[in-house]
């Protein structure tokens, strides 16, 4: 109580010296200064504890964990320095992104701050380097670039007094004319390219200045990174982000879309740099909106995949990310039709258009299947990636939470009547519908604002890693040999190992785990056959504890049987001491509910804990075989629901109202013995 | 006061102002008529030729550039004979932007004593402090597995480990097994609510050093706790983060210096706002929409 007392008083004292020396502002009296001074040592002092005035705290890290503790991040972050950024009035730069990370507020661009209730352990920020800085120094009216007749539209676009809702249109062009018509003049010659690589290469250098000053080895991690922002001609997405593992030695310039449309153009040049070196992988993203490009059998050229691709592929990309705000990519309904959970933040358009895009080839869990095929066939699997999940965020921090949800095109999406979740409203809807009528939606006799499909995206991802510290090496580490995992956003926990000799005792001793890594592999590696055996997986989850409970853990089998391959979803732990039913595979229903009125749920139901040692009932030793985890979550709100909610309006009949948010580990791959 | 960096500003502003006043007066009403393209700004027309087409401009392209200038210094001096910048807030803004960015150039601050770095030092600690560090070993309860019982199992759990010797893994017979660490060491209490929650985290930090307590209710279950260890206020020594400050202190001298010249020349407009009679929102901005 004295403590308390004390404390407060303090807090009122330096409050009042803080008010005094505002009012005063430049009396620097010495007087004063000693006080404060003795203040801040005599706050040491009160507790009994260890303080030592020469001990250079700057250097106290938490200690290694050999048996590896869970890492969050967020490896896919935009800021003002990315050309569609800036069209959509985001004013974050790099060194704001990495602030967001460690936990500050930083400004939304319509007028509201945004802050993590929780900070990140590890960042990137991962700005498209076609055209890296370009649009800003278009915008600002004093530089060369800003002459062109094409940068005329951005000048000032993100002025204070240039942000109201009469840009929203001219933004969204912004975006479509711009960079088009600058990639067409600048590959006839007809812009500069030297202008445009230096103003790139200075944003990068500054790029780069901010990751490393923003790194706290041991405490936070960050990367120097950037977006390969490449499609195909029909506008199939194949984007990756590339993340560098040091900053010791960097290239000068980022390779972009002006380099190569090809991604194999990227791949080339990673290995020449890593020939020197330079250590870097990419992480192709948004495959569902890739109309099938990603996950190809053939190569650029429409060649079959050949064992020089495939291998020249996987040393570069051995990691997809598999769920961010435009839409989760594990898998398709259509492609999975016995995974009654498949159907999960499907947007299944093309990146930056409405086009529908194909399914086939455009998810992770189909293209594991095409890798075992074309190992198969006697070739090298090209698809034998790990997941991780990171947010795309366009406002240099992400959304990654139904309750708090902003989407991440700025003032394009930065409002719920913006992005979809309530009704426009009769006055903005008939506007706006006489404006451009595929502008709107009606939707339960009301209108909605419908500027690109954002009410299919949504509050997702996280990229989890199992690293010994968070250090660039070790969590660089995790992600090369794929000991990651995918959440949709909560803080779920993922551990999963496969080993012959497990017994049910490892998952009680206190040093199962350094077992189990002695005596198996864990997610991203593969388990080699031993004989005619059949392994034991150790699948093991923790809820995030201020999320919902878990309900169920479940593997995922992938199989190759005489050329062709097959898919199940086994549960295999269940919440509320429910027992796997052995015919179907699968839990009962926990009886968990959200109730739409307030959103709340079930505090009853659901596990925080779920880990089980398991055995394949369908496991024959001559298949080769991929297995992941996924666990799933009680049922919580939808971010549309939420915002209907606050709105006092009905959540839309054609959005999901709820959603089980989930996590996704890495395979292990198992190889059956061929000789 | 005359070490006073404000004063230095005023004088400076008043120079420039002075000088504008005396430039035009001569000119108020009348339009200049002469446009005189100088040997320099030539120069300038070149160089950028050069730098964008890596060779010098033929005759007639030069003459092309020279059209295009002088067009342009014609139609700006009509432009303001019309005073058409009258009102434009994207000139304003732009205008007002050089004024701002000339107020944070005018000077660099000198290097700042060591006598005065440390008194910022010491004013600026919060800014330049490190979190607490806590070392922490825990016991986990899990309500999944024992349901009702957990409560009590860790109360008679707690009485036991108290009454043993403090030993480095006697806790490890205890309670359930749990994917966290059951030791962590230097942890931060937003690390610690990044990995147990917010009640968790809040509880632990009140804790004395050295017994078991609990059961603590965390984001999981329960939970045992001993402190092991707080490093109170590891604020970094002056010597350890010298540069930091140095360059902590040079931005905001600068950016004060900048904001006092400004706030001088708004000193001395006499500033009249009327009475608004559009509507104005009273609600306030939330942390999120």
């Amino acid at each position: 109580m004295l403590r308390k007392l004390l404390l407060g008083f303090t807090v009122l004292l330096a409050l009042a010296l803080g008010l005094m020396w505002l009012t005063i502002n430049r009396s620097w009296s010495p007087s004063e200064l000693n006080t404060s001074h003795k203040r801040g040592l005599a706050g040491v002092q009160q507790k009994n504890t260890l303080f030592d005035p020469v001990l250079d705290t700057l250097s106290l890290r938490p200690e290694a964990n050999p048996e590896r503790n869970v890492y969050y991040g967020d490896l896919h972050v935009h800021t003002e320095y990315s050309f569609d950024a800036f069209a959509f009035g985001s004013l974050a730069t790099p060194r704001d992104a990495y602030r967001y990370a460690k936990g500050e507020a930083i400004p939304h661009p319509a007028g509201y701050a945004i802050q993590l209730g929780r900070p990140l352990d590890f960042y990137a920020v991962t700005d498209h380097a076609m055209f890296l800085g370009v649009a800003k120094e278009a915008a600002d009216t004093s530089t060369e670039l800003s002459r062109l007749p094409m940068a005329e539209f951005l000048h000032d676009l993100n002025a204070p007094d240039n942000r109201g809702f009469s840009t929203l249109l001219p933004r969204g062009k912004a975006f479509g004319t711009f960079v088009p018509q600058l990639v067409q003049k600048v590959l006839a010659g007809e812009v500069e390219r030297k202008m445009i690589d230096d103003i790139s290469r200075s944003a990068w250098r500054d790029t780069i200045e901010a990751a490393d000053e923003a790194y706290i080895p041991g405490r936070f991690t960050t990367f120097a990174a950037y977006e390969y922002t490449s499609s195909t001609d029909e506008r199939g997405n194949l984007h990756r982000n590339v993340i560098f593992r040091d900053t010791d030695t960097l290239p000068e310039l980022p390779f972009s879309r002006l380099n190569s449309q090809n991604p194999e153009g990227l791949w080339d040049w990673m290995d020449t740099l890593r020939a020197q070196g330079i250590e870097s992988l990419a992480v192709p993203h948004n495959s569902n909106g890739s109309n099938g490009a990603m996950f190809q059998r053939v190569d650029w050229a429409g060649r079959p995949i050949d064992d020089a691709y495939a291998a020249q592929r996987i040393r570069n990309e051995p990691l997809v990310e598999v769920t961010q705000i435009k839409g989760t990519s594990e898998t398709h309904p259509m492609l999975s039709d016995t995974d009654e959970w498949a159907g999960f933040e499907i947007m299944s358009f093309r990146i930056a258009s409405t086009l529908p895009s194909q399914a086939e080839g455009s998810y992770a869990r189909e293209a594991y299947r095409t890798g075992l095929e074309i190992a198969a066939g006697g070739g090298v699997n090209p698809y034998k990636f790990g997941l991780i999940g990171s947010t795309d965020t366009h406002l240099g921090g992400g959304a990654d939470r139904e309750d708090e949800y902003y989407s991440k095109a700025g003032l394009l999406d930065g409002t719920p009547r913006r992005r979809g979740s309530v009704p426009a409203g009769p006055i903005l809807g008939t506007v706006v519908g006489a404006m451009a009528s595929e502008l709107v939606k009606e939707v339960d006799d009301s209108t909605y604002l419908a500027f690109n499909v954002f009410e299919y995206w949504g509050a997702s991802g996280l990229a989890g890693v199992w690293a010994e510290e968070n250090t660039r090496e070790s969590i660089y580490g995790a992600l090369r040999r794929k000991e990651t995992f995918a959440t949709s956003g909560p803080r779920i926990r993922v551990r999963f190992f496969a080993g012959y000799d497990f017994d049910e005792a490892i998952l009680d001793v206190a040093d199962g785990v350094t077992r189990a890594y002695a005596e198996g592999v864990t997610m991203g590696a593969d388990l080699e056959a031993d004989g005619t055996r059949a392994p034991r997986f150790w699948a093991w989850a923790l809820a995030d504890p201020m999320a919902a409970p878990l309900q169920r853990l479940q593997v995922i089998k992938g199989w190759e049987d005489g050329g062709e391959t097959h898919e199940k979803v086994f549960d295999v732990a269940c919440s509320d001491g429910l027992e796997v039913d052995p015919a179907t595979h699968r839990c009962p229903d926990n009886g968990a509910a959200v109730n739409l009125a307030d959103c709340s749920f079930s505090q009853d139901k659901g596990a925080k804990q779920l880990r089980t040692l398991w055995q394949d009932p369908e496991f024959q030793a001559g298949q080769e075989a991929f297995y992941y985890v996924r666990v799933i979550e009680n049922p919580t709100c939808r971010w549309s629901t939420w915002e209907a909610l606050r709105a006092e309006a009905a959540p839309r009949s054609d959005l999901p109202t709820t959603i089980q948010e989930r996590a996704w580990s890495s395979p292990i791959w198992y190889r059956a013995d061929r000789s | 006061m005359v070490r006073e960096p404000l004063f230095h500003f005023l004088l400076i502003g008043f120079g420039i102002y002075g000088l504008y006043g005396i430039a035009g007066d001569e000119d108020a009403g009348a339009l200049e008529r002469t446009v005189t393209v100088t040997a320099g700004q030539i120069r300038v027309l070149t160089d950028r030729w050069q730098q964008q087409w890596k060779r010098a401009p033929t005759e007639a392209e030069l003459a092309g550039m020279l059209r295009d200038h002088v067009r342009v210094q014609v139609l700006h001096r009509e432009a303001l004979a019309m005073e058409l910048d009258v009102g434009d807030v994207v000139i304003q803004r732009r205008l007002a932007q050089k004024v701002e960015r000339m107020a944070r150039g005018l000077s660099t601050p000198d290097e700042p004593s060591e006598d005065e770095l440390r008194a910022w030092h010491a004013e600026n600690l919060d800014r330049f402090k490190q979190p607490d560090l806590y070392s922490l070993t825990h016991v986990y309860f899990s309500p999944d597995e024992r349901g009702r019982s957990a409560t009590e199992d860790a109360r008679a759990a707690l009485v036991k480990l108290n009454a043993l010797e403090a030993s480095a893994s006697d806790h490890r017979s205890f309670g359930d097994r749990f994917m966290l660490q059951d030791q962590y060491r230097n942890v931060s209490e937003a690390e610690i609510r990044n990995l147990f929650g917010s009640v968790f985290a809040r509880a632990l930090i009140e804790l004395e050093p050295g017994p078991w307590y609990g059961p603590i209710r965390s984001g999981y279950g329960l939970h045992l706790v001993r402190l092991d260890q707080v490093i109170l206020s590891p604020t970094p020594s002056f010597s350890v983060i010298r540069a930091k400050l140095r360059e902590a202190w040079t931005k905001q001298k600068i950016e004060a210096q900048g904001e006092s010249f400004i706030e001088a020349l708004m000193a001395r407009y006499e500033i009249i706002i009327e009475e608004a009679d559009s509507p104005i929102s009273s609600a306030g901005r939330r942390a999120a929409p």
